[in-house]
């Protein structure tokens, strides 16, 4: 064996159409924090872990959800680029048991890519208590590859999944590794399907190839013209053209009216190849005789309704399903669960219960954060009081740093603490019940005013939690207009939890009119929805949405994945609040923020606010939650609380949002965003103080 | 008639349509031309259209509906 090989991990690739649960399965697996949500489109990056395996570690990567290899979205782009790469030994296609006729188009297509397969039927429970019972060994006979079904969301099949997937490690150990590449040689796995082959590793591999879909004999035809000029150009080595067989290349042709970026910078030779064969079409020489005008990329196919592969591909699927379906005692009670999609999903009872929802998951969260504050108060009350007996017995700088630790300490605890744990808790529970998609719905009209369409509802909630991930989530959206209309939106109006708690604690402390607050990030959120909205154009802002069964959230999965979300809290919210409390208070006493006293002129003029508070302003560039903690740790009126932590909470996103936008966008929208955030800040400055009286 | 058309309870075949690139993202989720549907929900107020296909439920904007075109099956 040489060391090349020794240093290549064997790799799994979990691949599989969105929500059927790809993430339980990694979690299971890995013991990766992955996060699990029942709403499609929760993995927007891969995730990495590595297992103990046979022969040596094993990598597992977590793909983001992709309903078919051909569709053009961000999801798609990525799990493209990890299979391109040819770094994938095994696939893990995930499939779901409830709906296993769709679930077979995505599986039909990765048996093209001829790399082995392991085809996990997921969900068992759900398709049994639809009333379904499936022939696992007829479906695994008619694809060719093992099927392992699982109950993941309880553990149930993981066993013989490891087993599986050690077997196939087992047999790739040596021998069917290239020695000059240390990639998997596919040609002599290939040729190991034959029974003449020996090479009893070679032969126990064979099983998990499968079998590729066989398509009627005028696709077929074209075919073999395509893939006959594709091996003419690519330089193939062991059966296959770089990581796709020249089949695989082929059909991906036929289902493309355009050429993926990324394919065509592995293959540059292709670019040519469809131009010329375009040519020779449109000349009125058709390089395949008896066209059926079923190729997307071809000139003649404009009036095709869809590529003749999707089609037949899409009947194979049903006819596999039909095949295994065994439709054992139909359930005709339905269970309450049944009954309650029907109620929520007819809109005349829907909406005023997904509003209702909302609503109380609202005043839980309040209820929750109002009686937490008042208990940690109590319980931290002997420690405020003997670090402010000790700030009274120093002088100077020594006695404004014991004034500023139980601040910065106990305020966390007391209203950022709970309203992290109050809004995580209440996210992590409308995730896993399947209600976020269904809000999603419900709010698609109100969305569109704004150009967006309800999916949008999704990462737009999220934020309350902690906007980063909810940055990422806009990956969800296919439009590009849509994806910066929710980045601006949720960047500079809405609050995350943390930001949040603070805010609450200016009412406490300076007696800061919080409806005033609240009140002015609503109207700047409509504002500015409803004029960026007008920019939103294209097809992209219509909703497209699966809306997944409803299921009872799993406790323990509620809280394992709120507090990983909390661990932020004790990462950086934390330590950045006592630095800025801290921070604040020294530079009080050393007189440096005295200096800001000369914008108090325009500053008191026009915004009714010291110059002091503007530094709330600029710090939450860095992060949010800092701005209002600088406020807290300032002399104030109830006025002046009001006026800047309006301000404040209208501002520029936190630094690490601002990078994520400025990746995910370019910088020149994070530029926009920023002149924007300044802009409304201000202006809900200027207009508080014209028109707040005197309290 | 066109996909936002549609009652509740309709079971409707999707027919052909050209520009295949603006429906595709209806394809992967199982509204392809010659497949059937059934209407669940049609939100009032020109909200989105909910329909039953291939065994799941998906939800579609009215304005995305209303370039589906769908015979009663």
């Amino acid at each position: 064996m040489s060391t090349t090989t020794d240093s290549r991990l064997f790799t799994v690739a979990l691949v599989g159409q969105p929500n059927v649960g790809k993430s339980v399965v990694m979690n299971l697996l890995t013991g990766a924090g992955a996060v699990v949500s029942n709403y499609p489109g929760t993995t927007v990056e891969i995730t990495e872990g590595t297992i103990q395996g046979a022969t040596g570690p094993i990598q597992v990567i977590d793909t983001p959800g992709i309903y078919s290899l051909h569709s053009d979205t961000p999801e798609q782009r990525v799990t493209q680029k990890v299979l391109l790469e040819g770094k994938v030994d095994l696939i893990l296609n995930i499939t779901n048991a409830r709906t296993l006729a769709r679930s077979l188009y995505l599986t039909l297509q990765l048996l093209d890519l001829e790399i082995p397969m392991i085809v996990i039927l997921n969900q068992m429970d759900m398709a049994e208590e639809a009333g379904m019972s499936i022939d696992v060994q007829e479906l695994s006979k008619r694809l060719g590859v093992p099927v392992v079904p699982m109950v993941a969301s309880k553990g149930a099949g993981l066993a013989t999944l490891k087993n599986r997937i050690f077997e196939v490690q087992m047999a790739l150990s040596d021998e069917a590794v290239c020695p000059h590449c240390g990639r998997l040689d596919k040609g002599r796995l290939s040729r190991a399907s034959t029974p003449s082959e020996n090479d009893e590793n070679l032969g126990a591999l064979a099983r998990f190839l499968g079998r590729p879909l066989r398509f009627s004999e005028d696709v077929e035809s074209v075919l073999e013209i395509l893939t006959t000029r594709i091996g003419e150009i690519i330089p193939s080595e062991g059966g296959k053209h770089g990581h796709h067989t020249a089949r695989a290349l082929a059909i991906h042709l036929l289902e493309h009216d355009s050429m993926d970026e990324e394919l065509l910078s592995v293959y540059p030779e292709l670019g040519p190849m469809i131009e010329q064969f375009q040519s020779e079409v449109a000349s009125g020489h058709p390089p395949c005789k008896g066209c059926f005008r079923g190729c997307a990329f071809c000139p003649m196919s404009q009036d095709h309704p869809a590529s003749l592969t999707c089609l037949e591909r899409t009947d194979a699927a049903h006819d596999i399903a039909l095949g295994v379906l065994r439709k054992g005692s139909l359930k005709t009670s339905t269970g309450y669960r049944q009954k309650l999609e029907r109620l929520l999903d007819a809109p005349l009872t829907g909406l005023p219960l997904l509003g209702l929802t909302l609503w109380i998951t609202f005043l839980g969260v309040i209820k929750f954060m109002e009686f937490a504050e008042h208990w940690v108060s109590v319980a931290a009350t002997p420690l405020a009081e003997w670090f402010a007996a000790k700030a009274a017995e120093q002088t100077g700088l020594l006695s404004a740093l014991l004034q500023s630790i139980p601040d910065g300490i106990i305020l966390p605890f007391t209203v950022v603490m709970p309203a992290m744990i109050g809004i995580y808790t209440a996210m992590a529970i409308l995730e896993d019940s399947g209600l976020l998609p269904r809000i999603a719905v419900m709010m698609d009209r109100l969305m569109s005013f704004f150009g967006l369409p309800g999916q949008s509802t999704i990462p737009l909630l999220l934020g309350f939690g902690c906007k980063a991930p909810a940055i990422l989530g806009t990956r969800a959206l296919p439009g590009k207009d849509q994806r910066f209309i929710i980045s601006a939106l949720l960047a500079i109006t809405v609050p995350c939890a943390a930001s949040l708690g603070i805010i609450t604690g200016l009412g406490t402390t300076f007696n800061a009119r919080l409806p005033v607050i609240y009140g002015s990030m609503a109207v700047v959120f409509v504002i500015l929805g409803l004029s960026l909205g007008r920019t939103s154009r294209g097809v992209d802002r219509h909703l497209v949405l699966e809306i997944p069964p409803l299921r009872l959230p799993v406790v323990s999965n509620v809280i394992s994945k709120t507090w990983m979300r909390l661990q932020g809290f004790f990462g950086h919210v934390l330590p950045l609040l006592v630095a800025t409390s801290i921070g604040v208070q020294v530079l009080l006493e050393l007189g440096v923020l005295s200096g800001l006293a000369r914008l108090n002129p325009i500053s008191l003029r026009w915004l009714g606010v010291g110059g002091e508070s503007l530094v709330g302003v600029a710090v939450s560039a860095i992060q949010k939650y800092m701005g209002p903690m600088v406020l807290m740790n300032l002399p104030l009126s109830a006025r002046e609380a009001t006026i800047a932590g309006a301000m404040v909470s209208v501002s520029m996103p936190c630094l690490p949002v601002s990078i994520l936008i400025g990746k995910e966008q370019g910088w020149g929208a994070l530029a926009k965003i920023f002149g924007l955030a300044l802009m409304l800040s201000l202006v809900v400055g200027v207009v508080l103080n014209a028109v707040l009286p005197v309290f | 008639m066109t996909l936002a058309e549609a009652r509740p309870g309709d079971n409707l075949t999707v027919e052909p349509v050209a520009g295949q690139g603006v429906l595709r993202r209806l394809w992967d989720l199982g509204v392809l031309p010659g497949s059937t549907v059934k209407v669940l929900a049609s939100h009032p107020f020109r909200g989105p259209v909910v329909i039953a296909a291939d065994g799941i439920q998906v939800a579609i904007g009215r304005g995305l509906a209303a370039k589906v075109p769908v015979s009663r099956a």
